[in-house]
């Protein structure tokens, strides 16, 4: 009982039972499924804070001890926290760092938090936890003794999990994977990124680039966002002149003036303008953010590049993003004295902050920056030589910033986690630190984390503004705006048979929901989509699904998609702790109201049945 | 853009601008046939009336009422005693507004999909209406169903009645000629010769043919009658060293039968079709030109100075966008035609 190697951390109430070796926190508000790959348990909670790794926490400075928050996160993962200081100055999520920034106890603290925002960050945990795990098993394998836990690659290609009915496959093609091993963490990444580049740009732009498919056939884009405006050449004219009209663009020409302008007018982009710029700023932040992260983890700050990053912030969120900064600049101070001796590495120091500030004053979809981003990867990867522990590493790199801009980031990330996980075996063999203490450092890893996705749960939030702002025009109809989330029937067919038969989409027979390379909920029975704004309500992301995160959305067992239920769930592989080898048969988790229905480690391929998106808690099996 | 931020005047024609224009671009403008009130529909939801008084040189303009789709509305048209307003667009239905009687408008039309263009025909005491759902529609306004729907291989762009003839311009580059007797028959389906989409259309005052104008910055004058073939023609026009920009509207004057077009690069011109001249060259606005008109005698020839979404959405600032209605009185010799005088004319 004690080698399972699954455990269940779901966010939500902390239950602490002094007798049992788990820690289990459940979500009253919301139903999360995530497995991790490491166990947790409570002995560690009672260690002193781990002060090598950064002076300041997330958490605050006065934590009690047994608060098992009180752990110090990683010094370097402190500016992924920073969007919630961001959050906090203009989007009113300031309620939720607050509390922690105060000397009170964290139980009480967390009841006057914007609980809703924090429960749905408990998919985050499976998103970044996974890129962690990935670096360490890809690069540093000694890593994996030091921390007593396996990396959990991908596996090959699942079988479709609409297969049967024709739909295409969800899975990741065998080749994408083949050439991307290190970095099948982008999905993650892109999930995470994409309810901002939902709202602005249609998210089939980047969904193509992230999972390598071409969108549904019978999903459309719409607006004159798809594509930028270019003056297109007259073939016939002696002199080559040039239309000013978008509607001489291949991609526009089956559409005139009034037609696009209404499409824009349904997508809300002339009402969102303020929003629009938000989101450069956006986009701003997350390159700055990489940027200043990769530079302090090599001892060193550029005040150009700073210089250049500040305006992309308002005033109020500048001094804490820079003192969070600071702040991971001393945690690495130990790994800045063998940067010195790298003058190689320096130079390509200054292109680093180049790049991303190239990027901050660009949208996503550049192709000015991603030409950029690409001359930068072969210099990154001659001057990885230098360091003979990254050259693999930055040598994978190259592959996948020549495709689009938009993996670019992710590279970026994958450069952070890098050098996290140098700094970790640094860290390590410098005090030969005992496994227990490792294991702390996974969870605060985690808690660390979690700010992030609370961002996007705003996010999400933002979303159902648009679709409010439609509300009257066709408000029976269930809405699915992203192309890598389908359903079946597929859309728009419910529409047409609401208008022939009234009434149909009360009854939806065997309503199926689901994202490619994700996983699918197929609702059994007869299913009421009206006027649900599918995606919104269920999320898929690696490793776990979340549906209704906003607990006053949510209808009784029964109504809407609150129902019986069966969720499958692909690339999903488990392993051993004690022998680190993979489970290839039998039961390994067992559900408390749902019925475990089946697993494929071949395919990677979990499925359970629910009987409704409630509370749920998943414990270690046999 | 760049071509209109170093040309910063809306107005350098010194037209006279009418008063409190719509807050949002306007998608169509119409005179009544009896009395100078003018029409015009935006994006803003609104239909607006004006009444224009013309006092010697100088116009002046006032407000008079407006209603309110649920949506922007597209297009509009005067029944033809001058007392009703028929408007449409993208709530996809049409409204029928008294409006010298004062009475509140009463929807006549749906349609599956926005309607593009909209026309009154006395001599069927008839409403026609195109969509993009690809049909045309007859409506009575006194029955709730059409009175008869015809099929269109395409989504409806442009349409043009001058009774018995009708000419619509679909989203494939067709145009589709009926002869309104007989309502129910395409007289003609004809490839359009321009290579662009469609735009605009306006059918010749004495029914013999019809104007169709581009995306590309080129009209087409086509004749009905085959053994008129060698009459036609096209040429280029709103053009701008190598940029071509779109001809949005067309009009034919109501007297001297030369015709106006309006165009994405600001500008408007008057053409004689006979002779093949351009007969004036207004100067370059600021911003588009989405749609024009002229009154019932000619005397006012109302243009609108906004954006009208051709260069797409991320080309458009609704914090700086500005909408202008100027009313431009042309001169005789602005738009009375010019025969050429034989062999010694200039070609």
């Amino acid at each position: 009982m004690l080698n399972a190697a699954v455990a269940c951390n779901v966010l939500g109430v902390i239950s602490f039972n002094p007798n049992s070796k788990f820690c289990v926190l459940i979500n009253f508000f919301s139903f999360a499924l995530i497995a991790f790959g490491f166990v947790c348990v409570g002995e560690p909670f009672r260690q002193a804070s781990w002060s090598p790794f950064g002076s300041q926490s997330c958490f605050g400075q006065n934590n009690s001890s047994s608060n098992p928050f009180a752990l110090k996160p990683f010094g370097s993962t402190t500016p992924f926290g920073s969007p919630i200081d961001f959050g906090g100055s203009s989007t009113g999520v300031a309620q939720l760092s607050s509390p922690f920034a105060s000397n009170t106890a964290f139980i009480p603290s967390f009841w006057s938090s914007s609980t809703p925002d924090f429960g749905s960050s408990s998919s985050s945990f499976g998103v970044i936890e996974f890129l962690f795990h990935q670096k360490k098993g890809y690069s540093i394998p000694e890593l994996n003794i030091a921390f007593g836990t396996s990396s959990t690659p991908f596996g090959t290609s699942s079988t479709p999990a609409l297969g049967a009915t024709g739909t295409p496959s969800f899975s990741f093609g065998s080749t994408q994977i083949g050439h991307s091993s290190a970095f099948g963490s982008s999905s993650p990444f892109g999930s995470t990124a994409s309810p901002l580049g939902g709202l602005h740009t249609p998210s089939s732009t980047f969904g193509n680039t992230d999972i390598g498919q071409s969108g549904f056939g019978g999903q459309q884009r719409s607006g004159s966002r798809v594509a930028s405006y270019m003056g297109t050449t007259e073939a016939d004219s002696y002199t080559s002149g040039k239309l000013v009209s978008i509607f001489a663009m291949p991609i526009y020409k089956d559409k005139n003036h009034e037609q696009l302008r209404w499409e824009d007018y349904q997508l809300g982009d002339k009402d969102f303008f303020i929003y629009n710029k938000q989101f450069h700023n956006f986009s701003g932040f997350y390159c700055c953010i990489f940027g200043s992260s990769s530079t302090s983890a090599f001892g060193t700050l550029s005040t150009p590049f700073g210089a250049s990053c500040t305006p992309a912030f308002g005033a109020s969120s500048t001094p804490s993003f820079w003192a969070s900064t600071f702040g991971s600049t001393q945690a690495f101070s130990a790994f800045g004295t063998n940067s010195s001796s790298t003058p190689s590495f320096g130079q390509s120091l200054s292109l680093f902050n180049t790049a991303p500030a190239e990027a901050t004053s660009s949208p996503f979809g550049n192709t000015q920056s991603s030409s950029l981003f690409s001359s930068a990867a072969p210099k990154i990867e001659q001057t990885g030589s230098a360091f003979g522990q990254f050259t693999s590493h930055f040598g994978q790199t190259t592959p996948l910033s020549q495709s689009s801009l938009f993996s670019s980031p992710s590279w970026l990330v994958a450069s952070i986690l890098s050098s996290i996980a140098a700094s970790v075996a640094l860290q390590a063999y410098l005090e030969q630190a005992r496994p227990i203490t490792t294991k702390q450092t996974s969870n605060g890893s985690n808690e660390d984390h979690s700010p992030q996705k609370a961002d996007s749960g705003h996010r999400a939030g933002e979303d159902s503004i648009v679709y409010e702002h439609e509300a009257d025009a066709e408000v029976l109809m269930p809405k699915l705006r992203r192309s890598d989330y389908c359903t079946l029937p597929r859309m728009p067919e419910p529409v047409a048979k609401e208008r022939a038969e009234p009434g149909f989409c009360c009854h939806v027979e065997d309503f199926m929901l689901g994202r490619q390379g994700y996983g699918s909920i197929r609702f059994l029975g007869e299913t009421d989509v009206r006027g649900q704004a599918l995606e919104s309500l269920v999320q898929f992301n690696t490793r776990g699904v979340i549906a209704y995160m906003d607990n006053s959305t949510k209808p009784p067992v029964g109504q809407g998609l609150n129902k019986l239920a069966e969720v499958t769930l692909l690339n999903i592989k488990c392993f051993s702790k004690r022998t680190r080898h993979q489970y290839l048969e039998g039961r390994m988790v067992e559900d408390q109201g749902a019925d475990f229905v089946s697993y494929d480690p071949i395919k990677g391929e979990w499925k359970i049945r629910v009987k409704h998106f409630s509370v749920y808690k998943l414990v270690p099996g046999r | 853009m760049s071509n209109f931020l170093s040309n910063t005047n809306p107005n350098p024609n010194k037209s006279f601008e009418v008063n409190q224009p719509p807050t949002d671009s306007v998608s169509s403008l119409s005179f009544s046939p009896k009395a100078n009130f003018l029409v015009a529909t935006s994006w803003d939801n609104q239909v607006r009336c004006w009444e224009v008084a013309q006092n010697g040189v100088n116009v002046a303009t006032v407000p008079k009422a407006s209603i309110t789709h649920d949506h922007p509305v597209l297009c509009s048209t005067w029944k033809d005693d001058g007392t009703t307003v028929f408007s449409g667009g993208c709530d996809k239905q049409v409204k029928m507004w008294p409006l010298l009687s004062g009475g509140q408008p009463m929807t006549v039309a749906m349609h599956d999909a926005p309607i593009k263009e909209v026309a009154w025909i006395p001599e069927m005491n008839l409403l026609v209406t195109g969509s993009w759902d690809k049909t045309l529609k007859y409506w009575d306004t006194r029955q709730s169903n059409p009175v008869h729907t015809q099929q269109l291989p395409e989504r409806c762009y442009a349409m043009t009645v001058r009774h018995p003839l009708m000419v619509v311009g679909t989203a494939d580059r067709n145009l589709i000629v009926y002869n309104l007797q007989n309502p129910q028959v395409e007289f003609k389906r004809i490839v359009s010769p321009l290579k662009y989409q469609t735009r605009c259309l306006a059918a010749f005052p004495d029914q013999q043919g019809f104007l169709v104008g581009s995306i590309e910055g080129r009209v087409g004058v086509h004749h009905l009658d085959d053994s008129q073939q060698g009459k036609n023609f096209t040429f280029k026009c709103h053009r701008e060293g190598n940029e071509i920009y779109s001809v949005n509207s067309l009009n034919f004057h109501p007297v001297h039968h030369t015709f106006a077009t309006s165009g994405s690069d600001g500008a408007f011109n008057f053409w004689d079709k006979d002779s093949k001249q351009r007969l004036k060259a207004m100067l370059r606005c600021s911003l588009p030109i989405p749609c024009s008109t002229f009154n019932n005698d000619g005397s006012i020839f109302a243009y609108s100075v906004c954006y009208d979404w051709s260069k797409g959405a991320e080309n458009s600032n609704p914090a700086t966008a500005k909408t202008y209605i100027f009313l431009h009185l042309p001169q005789e010799s602005e738009v009375r035609g010019k025969p050429r005088i034989g062999a010694t004319g200039r070609k």
